[in-house]
């Protein structure tokens, strides 16, 4: 889903991606249509106080228009960098997403979106031929938007609101 | 009426890049239209001097001096045309000087060698019992139109003091370059950034005045006992505002500082020709050239150069072939027919794509086969019985170099329904990534 998001970005605007444990696959993302040359990688190494640095920066240089911030299993975060990070882009025209693992209680975070795996879709049946996607569920956890800004996901659209999404390979 | 002088260094051996260097600047500083023939020989424009250096003589004599004083021998020949101004310095006694419209008289007797000509021109001249310029100038010139087409006809011409063609001007490479002597010397970095700030400013003025930017900077600190603190830079974007250089400068300076008491610092800048361009309303928006540089060198400073830019797929089948190119921010979005071309996205619109997160470097595994097929995995990250897999999918390349690889992947489903990628290098089972 993050990979979807940035592609929309890329085809109007940059987008800073920070890679808290150097997980990024761009083949995945070239094939999500995401436009690599309109993306700045930053390796952080699975060093935390590195990435939350170098989105910290990031946010502060006017331009970009979507940072990623890709914890993973990298954590916890101090509530201080989290309120940092928020203030940093609260006045400008980027969008900050926190990808990470686990769930964030108490974020400042203005909209938190669940994912989890259903199930997997295979092709072939005895035997299996490949894999055909995966089919995953995604929920709104807790939104502070106002709900005609949900429009990406459909107006008025609130908490508890769960939608089925299937992923090619 | 246009004069030439000829400048002619006279060595035994080839002259190197040094001495022709050498004669350009004692040229240049007579006169501001200068040809470089090469081979140790250079013409100037020796009209209109005659306010500046007196006669001819004199300015002969002058250029035969400075020449001398820049450690070179040269001789002086000044004429109407090239070639007559180097058969006066070639066959002259040192400074000679031809009266103006007696440039045919004075080649007449000079031998056929002066011309640059090709082995069988030369031979077919010799052949026909030529031996002088003024042998091939009294040829009809007909005839020899008839026997050696144009150039034949260029080369008479030539010979009989006409010479059409202009200088072609000599242009010196522009230096943008400042330097700074403390006699006190610089024992912290604050003084060296000030310094170095003051003398970016002239550089970007000078580059300004010009319509150029820079997009290399190099800087060199003289530090005690000689030894010297080197250390370049290159922008993002060329640039030439002196405020953004220097804090360029600060971040570099500071993240690896001269060693030492600094005596003198020199600031070069790379130039670049910037085309002015407006932009488009409907371009893709992307931050100031100014303030993504600055970041993008503070990001250098905390994960380093090897860390950060555009990914890039390499051209190769090996498994995670990516790497980092320069990030250049393009102000116009690919087109769908471009991106298709780049192998860009599997069809415009498309967000269902399944993305593989990667492990860098892959976390080592145990994995129980049963009949050839992954039933169990143990990793650090994931662990668990297998309930579905489809592999393997065998992949080498590169056999021929140190860099080959072998390797077969595994998609597989672990109870918990997590969906990973194994890898198996002939010798230990790798988990490579998980689907998300």
């Amino acid at each position: 889903m993050l990979l979807a998001l940035i592609a929309r970005i890329t085809t109007h605007g940059q987008v800073a991606y920070v890679d808290g444990m150097d997980a990024l696959d761009p083949a995945s993302a070239a094939t999500a249509g995401v436009d690599l040359s309109a993306l700045l990688w930053v390796k952080c190494g699975s060093r935390l106080r590195t990435a939350l640095s170098a989105a910290d920066l990031l946010a502060r240089c006017p331009g970009f228009s979507l940072i990623v911030l890709d914890l993973d299993e990298l954590g916890p975060v101090p509530f201080s960098a989290q309120m940092r990070l928020q203030r940093a882009v609260e006045d400008s025209d980027a969008a900050l997403v926190v990808h990470s693992a686990r769930h964030r209680e108490g974020s400042p975070a203005s909209l938190v979106v669940a994912t989890r795996r259903l199930a997997p879709r295979w092709m072939g049946l005895h035997p299996l031929i490949r894999l055909g996607g995966l089919r995953s569920e995604v929920s709104i956890a807790r939104s502070r938007l106002h709900s005609s800004t949900l429009s990406p996901l459909g107006r008025g659209q609130g908490e508890g609101q769960t939608w089925a999404l299937d992923w090619s390979l | 009426m246009i004069r030439i002088a000829c400048l002619l260094a006279t060595t035994d051996v080839a002259p190197d890049p040094s001495v022709q260097r050498a004669l350009l600047r004692v040229a240049l500083s007579h006169s501001p239209r200068v040809e470089d023939a090469g081979g140790g020989r250079v013409y100037l424009d020796a009209s209109g001097l005659h306010g500046l250096f007196g006669d001819e003589p004199r300015l002969a004599a002058r250029l035969c001096d400075m020449a001398a004083a820049a450690g070179l021998t040269a001789r002086v020949g000044i004429a109407g045309t090239r070639l007559a101004a180097l058969a006066a310095a070639r066959l002259g006694p040192g400074v000679t000087v031809v009266d103006p419209d007696g440039d045919a008289a004075y080649l007449a007797a000079a031998p056929l060698s002066l011309l640059d000509l090709s082995k069988d021109l030369s031979a077919r001249l010799s052949r026909w019992g030529l031996r002088t310029l003024g042998e091939l100038a009294a040829l009809p010139t007909a005839g020899l139109f008839e026997r050696l087409g144009g150039e034949g006809v260029r080369l008479q011409r030539l010979v009989r003091g006409e010479d059409p063609s202009p200088l072609v001007s000599w242009k010196p490479a522009l230096l943008f370059e400042e330097s700074v002597e403390c006699e006190w010397g610089m024992e912290t970095l604050e003084p060296v950034v000030e310094r170095l700030g003051e003398l970016a400013a002239r550089v970007c003025t000078r580059l300004g005045e010009r319509g150029l930017a820079a997009d290399g900077w190099e800087w060199v600190c003289r530090l005690d006992e000689g030894r010297l603190h080197v250390g370049a830079l290159a922008p993002a974007v060329p640039m030439t505002d002196g405020a953004a250089v220097a804090g360029l400068l600060r971040l570099a300076l500071e993240a690896r500082p001269p060693r030492g008491i600094v005596r003198a610092l020199t600031l070069r800048a790379r130039p670049a020709r910037i085309t002015a361009m407006q932009e488009s309303l409907t371009d893709r928006s992307r931050p100031s050239p100014r303030l993504l540089t600055a970041t993008l060198n503070r990001l250098v400073g905390l994960v380093g150069a090897d860390s950060i830019g555009a990914p890039a797929l390499l051209d190769s089948h090996r498994p995670d072939a990516v790497g980092l190119g320069a990030y250049a921010p393009l102000p116009i979005s690919p087109s769908p027919g471009e991106r298709a071309i780049r192998g860009e996205g599997r069809a415009s619109g498309n967000t269902g794509a399944l993305a593989l997160r990667r492990l860098r470097p892959p976390a080592p595994a145990a994995v129980t086969l049963t009949s050839g097929r992954p039933v169990a995995l143990r990793s650090s990250r994931l662990s668990g019985r297998i309930v579905a897999g489809v592999g393997p999918w065998r992949s080498s390349g590169e056999w021929w170099s140190k860099q080959a690889w072998l390797q077969d992947e595994w998609d597989v489903e672990l109870a918990d329904g997590t969906l990973c990628r194994l890898a198996n290098d002939g010798s230990a089972w790798h988990l490579a990534g998980i689907y998300d």
